[in-house]
């Protein structure tokens, strides 16, 4: 799982300015069009503003910052990201330099080359209008909400933020303080999706993105008999959350007409294509950077292109939902 | 992708070099380069990154000195103690042995393979004062530096740098050390026209490039470095000025 030796020997500057959009992947999303609907999910490379720059040279058609509290945090400890093999286990904990130091590290988005979207989590429905009313002034694309973090005490699953009364009262507080589009993050494998997508809708969610990291789950040494993470649990990304993340956004496609960021175990241009049949508007890429590198976006992009040439398929639009629940 | 868990072995043999310092060989098997590092993780504890100061076929070592409760823990284990390790992560430096190379406090241990490989090239190693010195015995050729003069030199590894540059005419200066060092070291090797490579560290959390914790003007110390070309760093916003620390807080590092 080691980047390619021959991708990642490309320096940073070579791939400087944006790609040229491959013709055919071209999203509309946030009501403007996204060069391609890969987007960087929260929580990978969202660290910095160069950081993010360097994926948007790199192809994403969008990307999420990690997502910001009212208040710094420094997350659980280490062991906090590993890769096992089928997949990554994260109990990263949304450690982030808090609201203050976010709104100065983005707040000049020039130079990113594609649109931004700020990620925010809070403990009190208040702490998300305060975050939501600072980054309204900020050139953040759109917001997400993630309510369904499995692995951090006080925020998402861990918290019962993935009801629909809580996404409900999320949403109208934040929806009070911003006019960008708001899109919720839902758990994986969530057996009350339909009720989560109608609070989103009766809310005033603008999208909703799909899904999660699954969890908690945990792996342990035998060697030492303690699990491997130093939280002890965490939420499991890659491949095998694929099926659970191509179903969710599937049903969610059948029932709503909001758009969907369909994420979760992307990693080629067939995967991809999978997650548009499905009824995605946008797909989110995470664990595809361990796997194929920064290059991810780019490699994917090319493999979507080169699969819709060969179907003559000329634009994602014929496609979108093709295969979603009736 | 692959399965990267930690492996838990036990610490081989320990060698003190003080009270707050030591070298530790774990058999851990591995295709290590020189300048690649290792995730060392004390279960229970918590995980960081360490240089790989030597290796053999089926071992490594690690160079630790006490700076916080993860290294101060590791220091303080007996032979038979138990750590994880993962990796080996990140480029290495390219190998030249018409070399100069200059260490900075626990970044010795990190130059160390190359002072191995290249016995006959100068090292000049500079710490904060005589009870700091690591490695002195197994190179005891490198020139020493110490701020307070207790040991070798009163000054900086960097002083002599320029005038041994001019002389010597290598091919490539190496460094590892605090960044501020770290930066005067690169522009030295500009000014008289020799490549440098230097060795740099942040707080690290993947150490697979995904997580971006170790950021460092867009490009991933731990993936994209930590060895990386000294001329290019120069041009690099945040290098020497600051690092993220575990939160993603922004921490100055000094450079002027």
């Amino acid at each position: 799982m080691a980047n390619n030796p021959a991708i990642s020997t490309l320096q940073v500057g070579a791939a400087a300015g944006a790609p040229a959009p491959a013709r055919g992947l071209e999203t509309p999303l946030f009501g403007q069009k996204l060069r391609n609907p890969l987007i960087l999910a929260s929580g990978v490379l969202g660290t910095a503003k160069s950081l993010l720059q360097r994926v948007g040279e790199n192809g994403a058609g969008a990307v999420t910052i990690k997502s910001i509290s009212l208040a710094p945090r420094m997350g659980h400890p280490n062991p906090t990201v590993l890769s096992f093999g089928p997949g990554m286990i994260n109990a990263v904990g949304y450690s982030n330099p808090g609201l203050m130091e976010a709104c100065k590290e983005y707040g000049d988005l020039r130079g990113v080359p594609c649109p931004v979207i700020g990620s925010l989590i809070g403990q009190k429905a208040e702490e998300f209008a305060q975050i939501a009313a600072a980054f309204e002034r900020l050139d953040f694309a759109a917001l997400e909400i993630p309510v369904s973090c499995p692995h951090t005490p006080g925020f998402g699953k861990l918290a019962r933020q993935d009801t629909p009364e809580s996404v409900l009262q999320i949403l109208k507080i934040v929806r009070s303080e911003t006019l960008k589009p708001v899109f919720i993050k839902v758990p994986a494998a969530a057996q009350n999706l339909d009720e989560l997508v109608a609070a989103s809708e009766e809310g005033g969610a603008s999208g909703i993105t799909a899904v999660n990291t699954i969890g908690p789950g945990m792996l342990i040494d035998i060697e030492c008999r303690r699990p491997y993470l130093g939280f002890g649990f965490g939420g499991v990304s890659g491949p095998a959350l694929k099926p659970l993340a191509v179903y969710a956004v599937a049903c969610i496609a059948a029932r709503s007409r909001l758009p969907i960021i369909g994420t979760g175990g992307v990693m080629t241009g067939a995967d991809a294509i999978e997650m548009i049949m499905a009824g995605a508007t946008g797909v989110g890429l995470g664990t595809a950077v361990l796997d194929r590198g920064i290059e991810a976006f780019r490699l994917i992009a090319a493999e979507m292109a080169e699969w819709m040439a060969a179907h003559n398929v000329a634009s994602l639009d014929e496609i979108r939902g093709a295969a979603r629940m009736k | 992708m692959r399965n990267d868990l930690p492996r838990v072995l036990p610490i081989a043999r320990r060698e003190p070099h003080s009270a707050n310092a030591c070298s530790l060989r774990i058999g851990y098997e591995c295709a290590f380069l020189p300048g690649q590092f290792v995730m060392v993780w004390l279960p229970g504890v918590d995980e960081k990154p360490f240089s790989v100061s030597a290796h053999g076929p089926d071992w490594i070592e690690l160079t630790v000195k006490r700076l916080g409760p993860v290294s101060g823990q590791l220091i303080d284990l007996p032979e038979g103690g138990l750590v994880g390790v993962r990796g080996p992560y990140g480029r290495s430096f390219d190998l030249e042995s018409e070399c100069v190379i200059v260490g900075g406090g626990v970044g010795i241990a990190a130059v160390a393979p190359l002072i191995e490989r290249f016995p006959h090239a100068p090292v000049l190693y500079g710490e904060n004062s005589a009870p700091d010195f690591m490695l002195t015995q197994r190179f005891p050729h490198m020139r020493l530096f110490s701020i307070d003069g207790s040991r070798g030199e009163r000054g900086f590894p960097t002083d002599p740098l320029p005038e041994l540059l001019d002389r010597r005419k290598p091919k490539i200066v190496y460094a590892c050390g605090p960044e501020v060092m770290l930066a005067k070291v690169a522009r030295i090797a500009r000014e008289a026209g020799v490549r440098s490579q230097i060795s740099l560290e942040r707080y690290m959390k993947c150490a697979m490039g995904v997580c971006g914790q170790c950021c460092m003007d867009g490009r991933r110390v731990c993936v994209d470095g930590p060895v990386f070309d000294g001329a290019a760093l120069l041009e690099a916003r945040d290098f020497g000025f600051r690092r993220l620390d575990k939160s993603g807080t922004w921490i100055p590092l000094g450079r002027r």
